[in-house]
């Protein structure tokens, strides 16, 4: 019990270091950098373990930006999307399932319900999550055009990123 | 009771969802420049559609008022347009520049929203940016001076009503050649204050007070009001004066926004000279 909190404490502050002292930075240094934002971080919601209730992943959700959007200094953008996805998640989880039920024990990970289920589960999570974070950016749909194209961008490095990231730290 | 706690418990995601999405986009709305330019724009298109309608409803209900009003207008205008033939006739063959002849340019507009019983009252105008109203133009009725235009989108425009206690609008006493500056500090929708009129001067009550055309909002001699009442307080050397409004802010219906075609060139003069 103890050992999974402070598992996910170490995760939030090593994923908002990452996200915001390398990604951000080159996406920033890149002259097509806005079009390509590596976007890590969700993979912190898409893991949590499933004993927590929707409220408190929300509730991390909302923490998990604001925290973000401090170092981003983009107040509400950063949270507003992870609140969002954090808020589908279950539904996903229920579209989504694999062989077998889900073990309450568990966390949404590649370890537990292998590559293909992770694949497609991180997928929809993170085009979702991508897509409201750019929407909430531009904050109106006048630029539908722009927002699709930043989503797509990002997704392709951040799907890769965060594959990289469950087989190098493979989660239990 | 048990039942709205049930729904609490069954729901309380999707309401903690909303609820925390709120305040997100409230952050994203209040802090970020460029998010909170687009929220007050599509918030002043939404408010201002609103008002038009509630407005076009009211007007049903005041139909003979505006015609008479105007009927007045009307007259007045006849009046004014006669006056600058003459005006125009006799300049035709002397050799004054053409090009300064016209100063300014009036755009009416219709008032649709309006308050006085604020600290700061504004007014919505049915006219915007498409037809020529910008940021800090100056704006009248047929009786007196209403207020600057603050804020201006393709469709509508706010004015800072002269019944805001940021306004001040630089007036003189007709005539006298005294100036001094309005502002409004009482509670009082019909009366503003006139300061910085010298302890010297020879003013009365009844004297008519006009706009200065010092600043390059307004042209010189549009009545704003009478002076009501003025003293002395001791040590001042300045008299207080209140001035009785001559138009009525509380029933506006159409008015007038002054675009001043030279007041870029006078602004820039007035900047390049500034440290003289």
């Amino acid at each position: 019990m103890n050992n999974t909190i402070s598992r996910n404490i170490v995760r939030f502050c090593l994923l908002i270091l990452l996200q915001v002292a390398i990604f951000k930075q080159v996406s920033l240094a890149w002259e097509y950098g806005i079009y390509f934002h590596a976007m890590l971080y969700p993979v912190f919601l898409l893991i949590l373990p499933f004993r927590y209730s929707k409220n408190t992943i929300i509730l991390l959700g909302f923490v998990f930006g604001i925290v973000l959007d401090l170092f981003y200094s983009s107040p509400g953008v950063h949270a507003s999307a992870c609140v969002f996805t954090a808020f589908i998640r279950p539904t996903v989880l229920n579209l989504i399932k694999p062989q077998g039920e889900y073990d309450i024990l568990h966390s949404p990970a590649i370890s537990h319900y292998g590559f293909v289920w992770f694949a497609s589960y991180s997928a929809v999570m993170l085009l979702a999550h991508l897509f409201f974070y750019f929407a909430v950016e531009a904050f109106t749909f006048v630029y539908i055009g722009q927002i699709l194209l930043k989503t797509l961008g990002s997704f392709i490095v951040s799907y890769f990123l965060v594959i990289l990231y469950q087989f190098i730290f493979n989660p239990k | 009771m048990r039942n709205l706690i049930l729904l609490f418990v069954k729901y309380g995601n999707i309401f903690l969802f909303i609820f925390l999405e709120l305040i997100c986009l409230g952050l994203v709305a209040k802090y970020n420049a460029a998010q909170n330019e687009i929220f007050i724009n599509s918030a002043n298109i939404f408010s201002g559609n609103v008002y038009g309608g509630v407005n076009n409803f009211k007007q049903y209900f005041q139909l003979s008022t505006i015609s008479d009003s105007l009927a007045y207008e009307n007259a007045r205008l006849r009046k004014l347009l006669y006056n600058t033939e003459v005006n125009e006739l006799a300049r035709r063959d002397s050799l004054v520049n053409q090009d300064s002849a016209l100063q300014y340019s009036y755009i009416t507009s219709k008032v649709i929203n309006n308050s006085i019983n604020l600290n700061n009252n504004k007014i919505t105008l049915n006219k915007g940016s498409n037809a020529g109203i910008s940021h800090r133009m100056g704006v009248v009725d047929a009786n007196g001076v209403v207020g600057i235009v603050k804020e201006v989108n393709k469709n509508f425009a706010i004015v800072l009503s002269i019944l805001h206690r940021n306004v001040r609008i630089s007036a003189a006493v007709k005539n006298k050649g005294y100036f001094g500056s309005m502002h409004w500090t009482s509670n009082d929708p019909t009366v503003l204050d006139l300061t910085d009129i010298s302890r010297h001067a020879n003013i009365a009550i009844g004297d008519t007070i006009v706009t200065s055309g010092y600043s390059t909002k307004f042209p010189p001699n549009i009545t704003i009001g009478i002076i009501d009442t003025f003293w002395l307080d001791q040590g001042d050397d300045s008299y207080a004066v209140e001035v009785k409004l001559n138009n009525d802010i509380s029933n506006l219906k159409y008015v007038y926004v002054i675009d001043n075609l030279l007041s870029q060139e006078q602004k820039e003069i007035e900047e390049a000279n500034k440290n003289e």
